[in-house]
This record gives C-alpha cells, structure tokens and sequence, in this order.
C-alpha cells in the first residue's frame, strides 16, 4: 500500500515539475539584464536557439535563469518553442498537388496548404483589378534575392 | 478504506490529466507565436500572400529596385530580432502620396511612397516597418479572424479552409481573405493591437540598433501635414497624440533612449536619390 502511495507522490510531483518553463531565444541575439530594463546592467547575452528557465514575468520582461545566474530578458526576444527554420510557400499548378494529394494522404494538408485560390480564381481576381499577383511574385523575387549574408553587411553598414 | 483513499486519488489525477492539457492546449492557442508547427505557418503564408495581392490590387506597386531592396534590408535586419525567425518577411512600396502602412500575414509589409517621401531618415524607415511587422508576429489578423492550421478551431480551423475541397470551403477562405483586407481598409486593428505594434515595433527597431524615439519624431511630423495625405492613416488608427503618449511612456518603462542608436540619415537620403 505504501508503494501505491509513493507513485502517486511521484506522479504529482511529476506534474509539479512539468510546469517549469523552458523558453527559447528566437531572436539573432538578446540581452540579459540585471534589472527588467534596458539601462539597467547586462548580465549577459544570449543567442538563438539557447534554452533558458522561466523564474517569473513582469511587465513584458521575463526573469529567466542561465547556468547558475538569473537575470531579465524582454518577452520579445523568446517563445516556448526552439526556433524554426524558414518557412516557404512554393506554388505548385493545381495537378502537381492532386497528383501529390493522391499519393500520399499525409501531403493533403501541404498540398493545401500551398494551394489557397485556384488558379481560375487568381486569374478572374487579377483581370478585374481586385488582385495584383505578378507584383507580388516580384516582390518575392527581390526579397529573394536578400541572403543572411547581406543583411549582416546592412546591418554592419557595409 | 485505503483502495477507496488509492482509487480517489488515482482518478483525481486522471480527472487533472485531460483538464492540464485543455489548459495548455488553450493557452497555446491563445499565446499564439507558441507551439506553432510548419503547416501552420505555411497556411499563414499562402493566407498572406492572397491578402498581399488584393492589397497590390487596391494600390499599384512602385516599381522601384533600389528602394524596395532598401525596404527589405531594413526589414530583414529587423527580423532578426524578432520572435518569428521562420519568416522571410518581404517589403513592397506602394504608388500612392497617401502616407500609411500595411501588413498581411505571413510577412507581407507595404509601406507607402507617400509615407517614405514623408521620412527623415532610416530609423523612421525602420520603425514604421517595425509597426507593420509586429502586427505580424502578433497575428493580430490572424487572432481576430479566428484562424488556425493544424489545430481546430471553433470558428473555422484553416486546415479546413485551405486543406479542403469543394466550393463552401473556398467560398470561407474568399470570405476570410475579404475580412482581413476590410480590418486592413475599412475597420482598422483593435486599440489594443495598435498600442502592441507601435510600442513593440519600437522596441524590435531598438534592439536592431535604431533610434527609438523615430516613430515620435515621424509622427509629430506627419500629424501637421496635407488633410488629404493623412486621412487613411488617421481613419484607421488613433491619434497621433495618443499614439505618441504611449510609445514615450513604453521607452521610459523599458529604458530605451539614450545614445549609441543609429539614425542612418546618409543611407536613406542616398538611396531615395537613386529613386527616380
């Protein structure tokens, strides 16, 4: 009876300890600091990806602990979930996707996903004005064209 | 007397079990930027991208390579330190001398030609695209039409929307893609939005290096020019007094300001010269 009782004192405290959070930096880099402001001291800096413990929130900072020292991070710079890579929509023509849908039923909601208007829509909306798809496509293109690479060297001024 | 204490106990915790994971699964929901899977920010995107294009219907693009190049770099520096590090975000101009801004999910931002001929410099460039941006990485749109990918929602789960087949389920997402460019055009964001996108816009453009008293400075000069060029902007969000209150009282509460942020004049008045 005693062993019921200890596994039940151990699932509970197994939820208990569940609850802690775990959050993780989404931004390129953020700043710890000593106090939940930006002129207060940086403690520390953190990069994308790392894992850091929730402590407490105020006000749109969150008390976090990194290693064995805890400081202030702002809420902007974190999610519960790590960092995703890019996410892009490639346009497929109606039959690619079928055909795709057809053979794997687990590709529907990808195939979908990327689909949106049908094509005969998209072009009844661009004829009368309502939908300007090709300037999109351009802009696309020019946001494309931008690599990780030349955003570091804006960013640096270069 | 104890098998009855055990069996109470033991369904207790299966009663907390599925009551725990609604609670998560709520808050998930709710703290969108959470637990966010691929085929849901694939639907966010293709949502976007059909919202973009009725935007590009309403106002032509201004074709300008240089510019929109320019538009995107800022953008993109931005990204970097935002909470959505899965989107590409792309930038477009729009031809018109109304001064505004506008985003659609996904990452879609278009700002227009009259709001960039309006501005000083690249921090005014880079905060007014921080605006748009937050709107964006909060899902304002999203959260208020309700939608979702992969999981259900009460009022119409997008996996359904775009995932289905049949005239009634694209009938839905032709009736979402309208209410989001009538929150865009016509309704405006809730307050609430506005102040989240204004004073966290700042903030993202602060932590990318730029000045965060910009967006004050853009708006007290704006907020006295032509009746006509402003109307959009001041029918669809709130004053420009109002809106100024806030953002200062956010810098002061998070201790922004200072020295050390750039203001990129140089840039910015080079690359509007390559314009034409």
């Amino acid at each position: 009876m005693k062993r019921a009782f200890f596994i039940i004192a151990a699932i509970l405290l197994l939820q208990g300890t569940a609850s802690a959070k775990d959050l993780f930096v989404q931004s390129v880099k953020a700043k710890i600091m000593s106090e939940p402001n930006f002129k207060a001291q940086v403690l520390n800096t953190v990069n994308r990806g790392d894992k850091l413990e929730q402590v407490e929130e105020k006000d749109g900072w969150i008390k976090v602990k990194t290693g064995a020292a805890s400081g202030w991070i702002n809420h902007m710079a974190v999610a519960d979930n790590p960092p995703m890579e890019k996410v892009t929509v490639i346009t497929a023509d109606a039959s690619d996707l079928q055909e795709k849908a057809r053979k794997r039923s687990s590709a529907i909601t990808s195939a979908a996903a990327a689909r949106g208007l049908s094509d005969a829509e998209r072009k009844r909306m661009n004829e009368i004005g309502q939908a300007d798809y090709r300037s999109m496509a351009y802009l696309e293109e020019m946001s494309g064209k931008i690599s990780d690479r030349d955003v570091q060297d804006f960013e640096a001024g270069k | 007397m104890m098998k009855k204490i055990l069996l109470g106990s033991a369904l207790a915790f299966l009663l907390t079990v599925p009551a725990a994971a609604e609670n998560v699964a709520r808050i998930r929901t709710h703290n969108l930027g959470q637990s966010i899977n691929t085929e849901d920010i694939k639907a966010e995107i293709t949502f976007g991208k059909e919202v973009g294009a009725r935007i590009l219907g309403k106002y032509p693009l201004y074709k300008n390579d240089a510019l929109t190049r320019y538009a995107n770099l800022v953008a993109k520096t931005l990204a970097q330190y935002s909470n959505r590090p899965e989107l590409a975000f792309t930038v477009g101009i729009l031809d018109t001398d109304m001064i505004n801004g506008f985003s659609a999910p996904g990452g879609y931002i278009f700002i227009t030609r009259g709001a960039i001929e309006a501005m000083n410099d690249e921090s005014e460039l880079a905060a007014v695209i921080g605006h748009e941006m937050i709107h964006i990485c909060q899902r304002h749109i999203v959260k208020e039409l309700n939608i979702h990918g992969t999981s259900d929602s009460p009022v119409m789960g997008f996996s359904h929307m775009i995932g289905g087949a049949g005239e009634a389920v694209n009938l839905t997402f032709v009736r979402a893609v309208d209410e989001a460019t009538n929150i865009l055009f016509e309704r405006g964001y809730k307050k609430q939005d506005e102040i989240e996108a204004d004073t966290l816009g700042v903030l993202l453009a602060a932590n990318a290096g730029y000045d965060p008293t910009a967006l004050v400075r853009y708006f007290k000069k704006i907020k006295s020019g032509q009746e006509k060029e402003i109307a959009s902007i001041t029918k669809l969000h709130p004053s420009f007094d109002e809106r100024i209150q806030w953002i200062s009282q956010s810098i002061e509460k998070d201790g922004l300001g200072g020295n050390g942020y750039k203001i990129g004049k140089e840039r910015f008045n080079g690359v509007l010269a390559r314009k034409d």
